[in-house]
């Protein structure tokens, strides 16, 4: 989307390491970040404005794409499962980061030593607490300016942060929201600021009529019926003591519960056979299980949207 | 002289497959489009065939 459709620029704010500011936006609104030095990583968190229970959920954004990218959303905790925020603009040298949650202070003394090292957590904490939110409140992190990854041992790494001046990525608020970028404070001593850290510029941009417009057309293109909200949670009372008590008397309402099974005889000639069994999925499958694995990888493969992008992806 | 029995086709296997209703209900949405057979059994097979061919390209 082209920045030209943005409304007027409302605020400006440049953050020296390691700050961070929680910013209410309205939907349609844009927060630009920027670098200002060469290779800065930013945290960033969300919640909804009104409700502050739903929030980023990196989670379940890492299951639409390990790196987000422009075009894709940062998606809010299950059951409520809205796009909070679109990346509407991002240079592809930005690599995101949806695995490294957020740096702590007991990290840096369990690798360090430190008794108190800057760190994201904290930081985090710092901003929110101007809403009334405490540190348990800050949730996982997606990151900008982060290029992470694991080896076949499940090591996680860090690479060195790629970003350069002046490179901008562009968020627009899908609903109203708490927008909070934050330095990260593990820039000193890790990659991910270049082993020092830099300033970033902060800016959000008013909504438009073509930015609204662009929020109820992505919203619709996402809006399917199970994005629940309290009304619909079998429980809804928010918890105000921090003791976890037994409610006597509860009765859980698992879905579909309990699961029908039911069979069917399907005949096949025994050149058939021989090709079921050629598709072993497992040493330990019968036929019947071969049957059903094959029949739904099938389903998975050519009736959901996912499977025939895998599909195409593959080249097949 | 005995007579030579005719050939026999070999006797079909009949596989008996589970499916919960969740899968039925994708299933039943193929029974549904009438290209995959009438019967739930018919569709397995077809569905079947078509994955041997993506799979195994036969």
């Amino acid at each position: 989307m082209s920045g030209e459709s943005y409304g007027r620029r409302r605020l400006k704010l440049v953050f020296q390491p390691v700050e961070g500011k929680a910013l209410p936006m309205k939907a349609g609104e844009v927060l630009r970040i920027t670098q200002l030095g060469n290779g800065q990583c930013v945290d960033f968190n969300c919640y909804n404005l009104h409700d502050y229970k739903e929030q980023m959920s990196v989670g379940f954004t890492r299951m639409h794409s390990f790196r987000p990218k422009q075009g894709d959303f940062l998606w809010s905790n299950p059951p409520r499962n809205n796009p909070m925020m679109a990346i509407v603009g991002m240079p592809q040298s930005c690599c995101t980061d949806t695995l490294h949650a957020r740096c702590n202070a007991f990290l840096f003394e369990d690798y360090y030593g430190f008794g108190l090292h800057t760190n994201c957590q904290d930081t985090f904490a710092a901003a929110v607490g101007e809403y009334g939110l405490t540190p348990d409140d800050v949730h996982d992190a997606f990151n900008l300016w982060m290029d992470t990854g694991w080896d076949d041992q499940g090591t996680t790494y860090i690479r060195r942060n790629s970003g350069r001046k002046g490179e901008y990525v562009d968020l627009m608020a899908m609903m109203d929201v708490l927008a909070v970028p934050i330095l990260c404070g593990s820039g000193d001593l890790q990659p991910t600021a270049a082993f020092f850290p830099k300033p970033i510029q902060v800016e959000i941009f008013a909504a438009t009529a073509v930015t609204r417009a662009r929020v109820g057309e992505m919203a619709a293109r996402v809006k399917l019926k199970n994005h629940r909200t309290p009304a619909d949670f079998a429980v809804n009372r928010i918890l105000a003591t921090r003791e976890l008590r037994r409610q006597p008397g509860y009765k859980p309402k698992f879905v579909n519960y309990p699961l029908a099974f039911t069979s069917v005889e399907v005949e096949l000639t025994s050149a058939e056979v021989a090709q079921l069994r050629r598709l072993r999925f497992a040493d330990y499958q019968k036929d019947d299980e071969i049957l059903r694995e094959a029949v739904m990888r099938w389903l998975f493969r050519n009736r959901t949207r996912r499977g025939k992008l895998k599909q195409a992806a593959a080249g097949k | 002289m005995k007579r030579k029995s005719a050939r026999r086709a070999p006797r079909p296997t009949r596989i008996k497959v589970a499916f919960t209703q969740q899968q039925w209900q994708l299933l039943d949405r193929l029974q549904a489009e009438k290209r995959w057979g009438p019967r739930r059994a018919d569709v397995v097979r077809s569905v079947l065939r078509d994955y041997v061919k993506q799979e195994l390209g036969e």
